[in-house]
C-alpha cells in the first residue's frame, strides 16, 4: 500500500513536470495562463498533501512501544518453550539443589562464647513422573578435644542423613527404601531445618539427649487419603533401628548406657525396627499424629532387650483478622521404654532399664496482616520444653540422667520467606550441674 | 534462696505476659490492616481451591515461596519432593504444581 502511494506520487511529480515541459515546449509560447497555473497548483497541492500522508504514515508505521510489546510477546514465548522443554526433557536436567544452612552466635553459661556455621544441601533428582532420589548431607564445624593431648581440635563434620529413592504408586501411596527421615513425630521430618525452625536450636528431645530418630535406613510406605473435607496421612517402614549403648558413661562422647544411639546406621542383631505414623486433620488448621516404633537394640551376644518408642503431636495454626496475624501452636511427647538389663559400669555390674520422657510446646505469634513491613516481617515466639530421664548413679559417685527443662523467648525477623534472622534466650533448670542458660544469634536461610 | 517453684511460675508467668504484650504493641503499632484471605474452617464439606490449598499446605510448615523463585521444571522436582516428605495427595501435589505455574 506504501510503495504504491510512493508511485502514485512520483507519477503525480513526473505528470506536473511533463505538463510543464510541454507548456514550455509549445511553439511561441513564452507564459503560462492564470488557468493554467492555478491548475498545476492544485495538482501541487495534491502531491504535497499525498506525500504528507505517505510521511505520516511511515511515522505511524513502527513505534517503540510496539517494538517493545514484539520483544516481551517473544521473550514469553521462549521462556514457556523453554518451561515445557524441562518438563518433558527426562534424566539429568531434572535436578534440584535445595537444603539449608545456618551461621550463629551462642553465648552459653558455663561454655565460651562461640561463632559457628553450617549447611546441608539437599539433592534432588526426579527419574520420571514416578521415580525421586534424594541426597542429603550435614556439613558443619565442630570442635573437641584431643583425648590424648588435651589440645583443642578443629574439625568439619560432614554426615550422610539422607540417601533414598521412592516410587509414587498412586494418588495415595508411595513406597521407597534407603536412608530417610524417620516419619516419627513432626519434628525431624517437618520442622527442623533452620528456615523452618523458628528456634536457634533444637528441643531438648531431638539434641543430644534425643529421645527420637531422624534418619535410618531400611524400606518406608506412606500417602495420604482425603475423607470428605478431611485428611489422614500414613507412614510405616521397617528399618536397622537404633543400637543400645552399652558401656558409655561419658554424656559428653554421646548417649550413656542403657540409652538409644540413633546416630548409628549399621545394624548389630537380626533384629529389626518396625514403626509408623498416623496423622489426622479434621480441619485445615489443625493436625493431630501418634507415632509408635519398635525394636530390639541390643548388640548380638548381649541379653535381649526391647525398646518401645511412642510419640503425640499437634498443631493448630491459623490466621485471625482480630489480632491482624497468624498463630502456630506446635506440640509433641515422647515417650521411650527400653527394658531392664544388666550393665557393666566402672567395673560394676547394674541392672536397670530406661523409661525417658519429654517433649515441647511453642507458640508463635506473627502480624502477618498489618501495613507495617516491617513489622510484618517480625515473628514472636516462646517455647517449653523438657526431659525426664531416671537418675543413674555410678559407683564413684557421678550422677548421670536427671530432668531438664528450658523456657525459651525468641524474635524471628524474616528478610525473605526462606531467610530468617533469630534472637533467642533460654532459660535453663536441670537437676545435676550448672543451669546452661543461653543467648543465641543466628542466621538461617534455606537453598 | 529462690524457691525453685517459686521461679517456674515467674517464668511462666514471663511467657505469658511475653506473648500477650506481642500482640497488643503490634497491634497498638500498625495501620488499619488489608484484608487477608481467611483460611477455609472445614466446617462444611469445601472443595479446596489451588490458591487456598497451596496457601493452607504449604504455609503449616514453612513460609510460602515465591513462583518465580525457580523454573517450571524445578518446581515439579520440588512438589514431587514435597508429596513424598509431606505426606500429600496426588491431587494435592497437582494443584498446587499448576497453580505455582500460573501465578509466574
Amino acid at each position: 500500500m506504501r510503495r504504491h502511494s510512493s508511485v502514485s506520487v512520483l507519477l503525480a511529480i513526473l505528470l506536473a513536470g511533463g505538463v510543464a515541459v510541454a507548456q514550455e515546449a509549445s511553439p511561441g509560447k513564452d507564459y503560462v495562463t492564470r488557468e493554467e497555473y492555478e491548475k498545476l497548483k492544485s495538482q501541487l497541492d495534491k502531491v504535497v498533501q499525498q506525500l504528507d500522508q505517505v510521511q505520516k504514515e511511515q511515522k505511524q508505521a513502527v513505534t517503540q512501544a510496539d517494538v517493545d510489546k514484539v520483544v516481551e510477546d517473544i521473550q514469553r514465548d521462549i521462556k514457556e518453550n523453554r518451561n515445557l522443554v524441562n518438563e518433558i526433557h527426562q534424566g539429568f536436567n531434572k535436578v534440584l539443589i535445595a537444603g539449608d544452612g545456618a551461621f550463629g552466635f551462642t553465648a552459653q553459661h558455663g561454655s565460651t562464647t562461640t561463632f559457628d556455621a553450617g549447611i546441608a544441601p539437599l539433592i534432588l533428582w526426579e527419574l520420571n513422573d514416578r521415580l525421586l532420589v534424594e541426597m542429603a548431607l550435614d556439613i558443619s564445624t565442630s570442635n573437641s578435644t584431643d583425648a590424648n593431648t588435651g589440645d583443642p581440635t578443629h574439625d568439619t563434620t560432614i554426615d550422610l542423613v539422607l540417601a533414598n529413592i521412592s516410587y509414587l504408586v498412586n494418588d495415595n501411596l508411595y513406597v521407597g527404601g534407603g536412608l530417610f527421615a524417620v516419619p516419627f513425630g513432626r519434628y525431624h521430618p517437618h520442622f527442623d531445618p533452620s528456615w523452618i525452625n523458628r528456634f536457634p536450636d533444637d528441643p531438648l528431645v531431638f539434641g543430644d539427649r534425643s529421645l527420637a530418630p531422624g534418619s535410618e535406613v531400611g524400606i518406608f510406605a506412606g500417602g495420604a487419603v482425603p475423607i470428605g473435607s478431611t485428611k489422614i496421612n500414613y507412614n510405616a517402614y521397617v528399618t536397622n533401628g537404633p543400637n543400645l549403648v552399652v558401656s558409655n558413661t561419658d554424656p559428653d562422647a554421646g548417649p550413656v548406657a542403657g540409652n538409644l544411639d540413633f546416630t548409628d546406621y549399621t545394624d548389630l542383631n537380626e533384629n529389626k525396627a518396625v514403626g509408623g505414623r498416623i496423622g489426622f486433620q479434621p480441619i485445615p488448621e489443625l493436625e493431630i499424629g501418634y507415632s509408635i516404633q519398635y525394636s530390639q537394640p541390643n548388640p548380638a551376644g548381649f541379653q535381649e532387650v526391647r525398646a518401645l518408642l511412642q510419640a503425640v503431636d499437634a498443631q493448630y495454626r491459623r490466621q485471625i483478622d482480630a489480632i491482624r496475624g497468624t498463630i502456630d501452636l506446635r506440640a509433641e511427647w515422647i515417650w521411650s521404654n527400653v527394658s531392664e538389663a544388666t550393665y557393666t559400669l566402672q567395673n560394676t555390674p547394674m541392672t536397670f532399664g530406661s523409661d525417658r520422657n519429654g517433649g515441647y510446646l511453642q507458640a508463635s505469634y506473627r502480624p502477618s496482616q498489618v501495613e507495617n513491613k516491617f513489622l510484618r516481617s517480625l515473628e514472636f515466639l516462646v517455647r517449653y520444653d523438657r526431659i525426664h530421664e531416671p537418675t543413674l548413679v555410678l559407683a564413684d559417685g557421678t550422677k548421670l540422667g536427671g530432668n531438664e527443662g528450658r523456657l525459651g523467648f525468641a524474635i524471628d525477623y524474616w528478610l525473605t520467606p526462606n531467610v530468617v534472622l533469630k534472637l533467642a534466650y533460654e532459660f535453663d533448670d536441670k537437676d545435676f550441674g550448672d543451669n546452661a542458660n543461653a543467648f543465641f544469634a543466628q542466621c538461617g536461610f534455606g537453598l | 534462696m529462690l524457691n525453685k517453684k517459686y521461679v517456674a511460675r515467674s517464668l511462666w508467668g514471663a511467657a505469658i505476659l511475653w506473648i500477650t504484650l506481642s500482640v497488643l504493641v503490634t497491634i497498638g503499632c500498625s495501620n488499619s490492616a488489608p484484608q487477608a484471605p481467611q483460611a477455609a474452617t472445614g466446617s462444611a464439606p469445601h472443595e479446596k481451591g489451588s490458591a487456598e490449598l497451596w496457601s493452607q499446605t504449604c504455609a503449616r510448615c514453612h513460609n510460602i515461596r515465591t513462583p518465580t523463585e525457580f523454573s517450571h521444571g524445578e518446581w515439579q522436582v520440588a512438589m514431587h519432593h514435597m508429596r513424598v516428605r509431606a505426606n500429600l495427595t496426588g491431587e494435592e501435589q497437582r494443584k498446587i504444581l499448576e497453580f505455582i505455574k500460573s501465578a509466574d
